[in-house]
């Protein structure tokens, strides 16, 4: 995956936060040229709290962007507006070639869209095996359930040993690994991480980035917000730059990395 | 241990109901946050359907019981779950307990529209054999004792199975945890919701079946009686651990029995124990269970996506407004005050007087529930104790009236601090359901004493002389009534207005912050439930005053839920709000008494208010005058062409959310639908 083709619905300067609204979209390009994930314009809030302002955010196929952004920028917003958890309160949704503003979360997730949200989030009164047989599809059967069991515990064997615990008894980096794993069980089209590495130790955070870096090479889209700017900016193909719930910059990997790094409250 | 078991056996198919309507309430609890209070209804609904289809329609027992368990059971819960549970996910936890008192008020009075109110004696039993009698040894149970043991092994047996086993109980169980999870799976969480509630709906419509032989009767007072039981096994297993629950439910059953059994006939005791033993065991769960004391224990992980529950607004009211409402307050109490006196006839004179005494039992739901968020399902018991006071020491031991009426209150007061101690660390659920398990306590045995409620007789209360002055006297009863009623206002707005109205206040906006600042939270949720059930009390008095008497009948907890539900939609902050349930009360049925049948629908009426509830938890009439004060304000605001309005969106985001600017937003979500307005100045 080459980093940076000019042509993949990046616009390099500025986003118009707050600007004219979206009033003319481009005319929509041929499927598999059109970005898997398209953002536009979305505005999001809590209740009465805003946190995005027309944010335009676009994840080409089979690339890895990369959502940075000082605390409370609204990464995890971003992401949530993603897999529909937190509603947009104007803007579009688009993915895999259709308009998902309005779809279910579920139906997002059977679309596709997976997302390993931030922190422990695991069901802490099911079994590590019942939380990753549940994202699994029922319509496959037990046997191809139990293969992506098996896979799932090849990529973090320290799982496999405790298949029958509650994962609420899990250390925390376990958790987090349990959380990764389920979200993998089944390749999806577009796989949102969020701090991905927090609380993992380093050997484990290589090796959850070289898992990353095979389902981006099997197909799979990446959208991960990440606090190691560095290791961040290796995966990625893409940059956005979040501040204020408003995107600064985005563009290709190269273009963006002295900025990116320079940026103050990362 | 032979006599043990000839007690203990008969006990069982009670144990196994409670145990299985125990699970069910579990089993949605869990799966959609709704404690179902509505059981009792659901089981009636059923019941009734079965028993008119088999004695009036002739229909074969066997299609009778399928079509009221398979085919009305479900239909009922789909519907419930798909018009309004599915819309209350985020509601709070009174939202929740109010919606479900509202249908358990509502849905009976609609199923007597219907199918007439006329008792329904000898249901039959779906039992092969039901009247056989099946002999162990020297143990017997009959047919449909027998019957109701299978059944329920057979269902906890496959429901163990379902939970443990299949994709389906997978779900389930995931569901519980975090319904945002299951999503993200790819899993619809509605629909795992939904299916645990036609499950559960189609056990309660089999429970209904089941437990109208056991009484004799299809009576909806009978199935809410084992609902209370069912929550003490519910809360046995920590209203999660559904073979903790079963045991409970059976040790319930079995238990009831067998005491029953070992202490003398007739004696107080024996008579006392079953109604009592939901309470005692709910007491003793909360006090002693760990489970318990530690609350739900797993949080879900994506509750950072929901915003925070609406702060505290200040208040909403401008100063213009203000300066009207006090002026034409006192103008039109005045003349609704000569209206009554000067043109009314007795009756509406006497119905004016039940306004006013109503209102004063009504502002104690605004203290415990308006002003602290607790809700309590036994106010109308704390009134009987009142009224029993009073009516003991003025008419047993000459205590003049009013001051046997104070006395009352504080007896009433003391009653509900030792009611609401154990319960309150716990809060929301917990307090409302020993509440109404002491509410049932009261009912059924407490109150028919003779030392309390006077028994059979009842218990005489005077119309109060205070001085040269007689109030035996209609209109001069009225007055003082009213007087009343204006002093208890007062209290009430000094309550909120004091130290212990700002405690409260502040612990609404977040209880850890509140408790971090020295506030003593027990402390003050105490007082405030003693003072609610000490104004409650005086109320009480007065009611039995004005019809002078008072007997067990007169309190029973039925009128506590109509009330709290009355209270909650009309609004239950404010002086204004219980003053005009108490005018809906007083007015409705009077209206409808003119309709003939249509009577019978009065509690519907009250009960589907719920509905307008969880659209408007800060009440209707409170809705009502915000609206009002905010289109007000913008007229004002676009005549003085100000941009003023708060940078913040959300035109309707609850209540006090969109008017109260961005301010830092309180943890305390419990209470959230309760926390809005500090509300109107007065
Ligand atoms: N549940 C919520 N209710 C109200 N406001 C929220 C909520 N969650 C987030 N916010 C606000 O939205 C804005 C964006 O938050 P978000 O969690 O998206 O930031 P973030 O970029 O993920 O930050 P971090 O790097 O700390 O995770 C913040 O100002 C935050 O205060
Ligand atoms: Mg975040």
């Amino acid at each position: 995956m080459s980093a940076g083709r000019p042509d993949d619905g990046f616009n390099d300067g500025a986003a118009t936060p707050g600007g004219p609204s979206p009033s003319a979209p481009a005319p929509p390009p041929a499927p598999d040229q059109a970005p898997l994930l398209e953002l536009e314009q979305v505005h999001a809030a809590y209740g009465p709290f805003r946190a995005l302002f027309g944010v335009s955010i676009a994840v080409p196929r089979k690339s890895v962007v990369a959502l940075l952004g000082p605390n409370g920028a609204g990464k995890s917003t971003v992401a949530r507006v993603v897999t529909g958890l937190v509603p947009v309160s104007s803007g579009r949704v688009r993915f895999d070639g259709r308009d998902v503003t309005d779809v279910r979360t579920y139906q997002r997730a059977r679309l596709g869209i997976a997302y390993a949200p931030e922190g422990r989030s695991v069901f802490s009164t099911l079994t590590v095996e019942e939380n990753l047989a549940l994202p699994a599809r029922s319509d496959r059967g037990r046997a191809a359930t139990a293969a992506a069991l098996e896979k799932a515990f090849q990529a973090f064997p320290q799982l496999a040993a405790r298949r029958r615990q509650r994962a609420g008894t899990l250390s925390g980096g376990e958790q987090r690994m349990l959380s990764l794993a389920s979200v993998l069980v089944e390749p999806p089209l577009l796989l949102v991480v969020d701090e991905l590495s927090l609380g993992l130790a380093a050997v484990v955070i290589d090796s959850v980035f070289q898992t990353l870096a095979a389902i981006r090479d099997a197909g799979t889209s990446l959208l991960i917000v990440e606090q190691h700017v560095d290791r961040a900016l290796s995966l990625a193909d893409h940059v956005v730059l979040l501040s204020k719930g408003e995107v600064v910059r985005q563009g290709p990997v190269d273009e963006m990395r002295a900025l990116a790094t320079s940026l103050p409250g990362m | 241990m032979s006599q043990f078991l000839i007690y203990a056996i008969p006990g069982l198919p009670y144990g196994c109901v409670f145990a299985l309507v125990g699970v069910c309430l579990v089993l949605t609890y869990q799966t959609s946050g709704m404690f179902n209070l509505a059981f009792g209804a659901q089981a009636y609904v059923s019941a009734v359907i079965f028993y008119t289809t088999v004695e009036d329609h002739h229909w074969p027992l066997w299609l009778a019981a399928v079509f009221s368990v398979l085919v009305v059971g479900p239909l009922l819960g789909i519907a419930l779950d798909r018009l309004l549970y599915r819309y209350m996910r985020a509601s709070t936890t009174t939202v929740k307990l109010i919606t479900a008192i509202g249908l358990s008020i509502g849905v009976p009075s609609i199923v007597d529209f219907f199918f007439g109110s006329s008792e329904k004696l000898n249901p039959p039993s779906i039992a092969p054999h039901a009247a056989h009698t099946y002999h162990l040894g020297s143990y017997y149970l009959d047919g449909n004792g027998l019957f109701t043991v299978v059944v329920t092994v057979v269902l906890v047996v496959g429901l163990g199975l379902l939970f443990r086993f299949t994709a389906v109980g997978l779900r389930m169980r995931a569901v519980v945890e975090s319904p945002r999870m299951v999503q993200l799976a790819g899993i619809s969480s509605e629909r795992v919701s939904m299916l645990a509630w036609i499950l559960s709906s189609m056990i309660t419509a089999l429970a209904g079946l089941m437990l109208a032989p056991i009484y004799h009767d299809v009576d909806v007072n009978n199935f809410n009686l084992v609902l209370v039981t069912s929550i003490a096994a519910a809360a046995i297993g920590g209203m999660s651990n559904l073979p903790l629950t079963l045991a409970g439910g059976l040790l319930l059953g079995v238990g009831q029995q067998v005491l029953a059994g070992y202490l003398p006939l007739n004696s107080i005791l024996a008579e006392g124990l079953r109604p009592s033993f939901p309470f005692i065991v709910l007491v003793a769960v909360l006090l002693l269970s760990p489970a318990v004391r530690r609350g739900r224990s797993a949080p879900d992980p994506l509750s950072g996506c929901d915003p925070p529950p609406p702060p505290l607004a200040a208040s909403l009211r401008g100063a213009g407004l203000d300066r009207v409402s006090r002026v034409g307050l006192p103008v039109f109490v005045v003349a609704v005050m000569y209206v009554t006196l000067f043109q009314l006839s007795e009756h509406y004179l006497g119905l004016m007087t039940e306004v006013a005494i109503y209102s004063i039992i009504f502002l104690s739901f605004t203290v415990v529930t308006g002003f602290s968020g607790q809700i309590s399902l036994c106010q109308m018991t704390f009134a009987g104790f009142g009224a029993f006071t009073a009516g003991q020491l003025a008419t047993d031991h000459g205590w003049p009236f009013l001051v046997a009426m104070v006395a009352g209150g504080f007896v009433a007061a003391v009653c509900g601090a030792v009611v609401a101690l154990p319960a309150l660390r716990l809060g929301g659920l917990y307090l409302a359901l020993a509440t109404l398990a002491f509410a049932v306590m009261a009912d059924e045995f407490l109150f028919p004493l003779n030392d309390i409620g006077g028994g059979e007789a009842g218990v005489d209360v005077p119309r109060p002389v205070l001085g040269p002055i007689d109030f035996g006297a209609d209109r001069s009863f009225f007055l003082l009534c009213f007087a009343i009623l204006v002093l208890v206002s007062f209290v009430v707005i000094l309550i909120r207005k004091g130290t212990i109205g700002t405690y409260l206040a502040a612990m609404r906006g977040s209880e850890v912050a509140a408790s971090s600042i020295g506030i003593n939270l027990t402390r003050a949720k105490i007082t405030v439930f003693a003072l609610s059930a000490g104004i409650a009390g005086i109320g009480g008095a007065l009611l039995a005053s004005q019809v002078q008497h008072a007997d067990s009948e007169s309190f029973v907890y039925q009128y506590s839920l109509v009330f709290v539900v009355l209270v909650l939609t009309t609004g239950a902050r404010t002086v204004e709000g219980a003053i005009n349930a108490s005018l809906a009360y007083v007015a409705i049925p009077e209206i409808l008494s003119h309709f003939g049948t249509l009577s019978v629908l009065e509690f519907a009426l009250f009960g589907f208010g719920t509905i307008a509830y969880v659209k408007h938890p800060e009440g209707i009439l409170e809705f009502q005058k915000r609206s009002s004060i905010r289109k007000f304000n913008q007229l004002r605001a676009r005549m003085k062409h100000r941009q003023d309005r708060p940078l913040i969106h959300g035109d309707d985001s609850g209540p006090g959310g969109a008017e109260s600017g961005g301010r830092a937003p309180g943890i305390a979500g419990e209470v959230a639908g309760l926390s809005g307005a500090g509300d109107v100045g007065d």
